[in-house]
């Protein structure tokens, strides 16, 4: 198979796997911690951002599953696209620039991001409106759970996007030595 | 910062940032309704989440055996008490439903002979022997005497022959013991009504020392004579069967089916008072004959 094909291979299988998450997230029967859900799309858009060495498609694929997010939550489409998009600018210029690619990484910045979208959503969507007097520390401690939960359900997310990578690009180490090598090249210059 | 944002990274970043501003805008003003790529991407989404939820379903339904066990035996406690109370309740509804039905009966029967005292009772056991006897769930304490007639709605069953406090046997029309002057409702022709062993085993009882002359008939009915007092007038005994010469030449006999059901009766009347009931309660059953003379020239009783 052609690397371009074993590229399309590559974002097919990541784009079931976004659907897939968006259908499980939005699944009635998901069990619930705290009375939340996991941001399972979140945690994909930052496992592609860490694995990708390709910058650009991983955040197209950030904001595609930002998008998803807006849709199985009734949000306002783009707002979550948006959120996405720093969340994973952010966490792929830190892995470019000062961390590993490794799952505890992929775990805690998954429960972070998930934290820091549920705050700006429940400012733009509870605060400013007044919803939530009286009851801010409830809406604080979701969030909180979110994240955590959100965390916990990371490692498995950033298996199936590892597997995806190995099965259609080869293993992931020949991907990451690429990543360093580009990253030493750009340095040179 | 400014290399950033005047690379080409940067350029890219800023137009992302502003295409998605301008979906949410384009979004915001559809008043609720889906744009297009709502629409796009809730198509693309809804097998999946159909999908989601029907695994998740079976996995819920999967899981609830062991996660919803312990409730799941709390309420299997809850429902087989239940079960309990509504099995109880059942056979008290059962019991007022037979008893309805035997109140029912004894109203059509007093309807019928408004003169009858009743008193009705379970048969609470069978004797094993050839007649059918079986044992009642009433007593001299009820009000029962000895040699009391015992009839159903459909008709003569037996009498008293053996009296406890709360407990009475019930000597059929099958049994031999049992002498009953009857008489045919069509014909007029009477005769003695009683067991035989070999009859008895069908379930038929005899009507013997009928005058020779006599124009009883296979299908008549017969009912009680109530001449001695042992009986009260008019019940209904039997249908005949069958008419023959006796063996002496002298009289007919006939084989009788009994209109009452002996042998599946559970629940049967006690006639404690009729219009000429005798008195004398220690008047045996067995010489309870009715007073027949030999039909020399054929009248009954």
């Amino acid at each position: 198979m052609t690397l371009r094909g074993r590229k399309m291979l590559k974002w097919t299988l990541r784009l079931i796997l976004l659907l897939l998450l968006g259908g499980i997230q939005s699944s009635p029967a998901f069990p619930q911690i705290g009375g939340t859900r996991p941001m399972l799309l979140m945690t994909a858009g930052i496992c592609a951002v860490l694995l990708e060495t390709g910058i650009e498609a991983a955040c197209g694929y950030a904001i595609l599953a930002g998008l998803l997010w807006d849709v199985v939550e009734g949000r306002l489409l783009g707002f979550y696209g948006l959120m996405m998009l720093l969340v994973c600018a952010a966490a792929g210029w830190l892995v470019n620039n000062y961390l590993r690619v490794s799952m505890l990484n992929a775990v805690w910045m998954s429960g972070f991001g998930s934290v820091c979208c549920g705050l700006v959503c429940a400012e733009f969507y509870l605060f400013i409106w007044g919803y939530a007097q009286g009851t801010a520390m409830v809406v604080l401690a979701e969030i909180f759970w979110r994240g955590v939960y959100t965390a916990l359900a990371a490692p498995v997310i950033y298996w199936l996007m590892k597997k995806i990578q190995s099965v259609s690009m080869g293993t992931v180490q020949s991907s990451l030595r690429l990543r360093a090598s580009r990253m030493r090249n750009e340095r040179k210059e | 910062m400014r290399e950033f944002f005047s690379g080409r990274r940067g350029r890219l970043f800023m137009a992302a940032v502003a295409l998605l501003a301008g979906i949410m805008i384009f979004s915001a003003r559809s008043g609720g309704l889906q744009t297009l790529p709502e629409k796009l991407l809730s198509a693309l989404l809804y097998p999946f989440q159909l999908l989601s939820q029907e695994v998740s379903d079976s996995f819920t339904e999967f899981a609830g055996v062991f996660f919803d066990a312990k409730e799941n035996y709390e309420e299997n406690i809850e429902l087989r008490e239940e079960i309990t109370r509504l099995r109880e309740q059942l056979v008290a509804y059962q019991s007022l439903e037979n008893e309805n039905e035997r109140l029912r009966e004894m109203l059509e029967i007093r309807q019928e002979d408004p003169q009858l005292q009743l008193t009705d009772a379970q048969v609470i056991a069978r004797t094993p022997d050839n007649f059918q006897s079986f044992t009642i769930d009433r007593g001299s304490m009820d009000g029962i005497s000895l040699y009391d007639p015992v009839i159903t709605a459909d008709g003569l069953v037996g009498y008293i022959g053996e009296l406890g406090s709360v407990t009475a046997r019930v000597v059929t029309i099958l049994s031999p013991e049992c002498n009953v002057g009857a008489v045919s409702s069509d014909t007029g022709d009477s005769g003695n009504v009683t067991g035989t062993l070999s009859l008895s085993k069908d379930g038929l009882t005899r009507m013997e020392l009928i005058a020779r002359d006599a124009e009883l008939q296979p299908g008549s009915l017969l009912v009680t004579a109530g001449l001695s007092g042992s009986f009260p007038e008019g019940i209904l005994i039997g249908t005949v069967k069958t008419v023959d010469l006796e063996e002496n030449g002298i009289s007919l006999w006939a084989t009788v089916e009994p209109s009452a059901d002996i042998s599946g009766a559970t629940a049967v009347f006690v006639v404690t008072d009729y219009p000429g009931k005798d008195g004398e309660e220690t008047e045996q059953p067995s010489e309870q004959q009715e007073e027949v003379s030999i039909p020399a020239v054929g009248h009954g009783e």
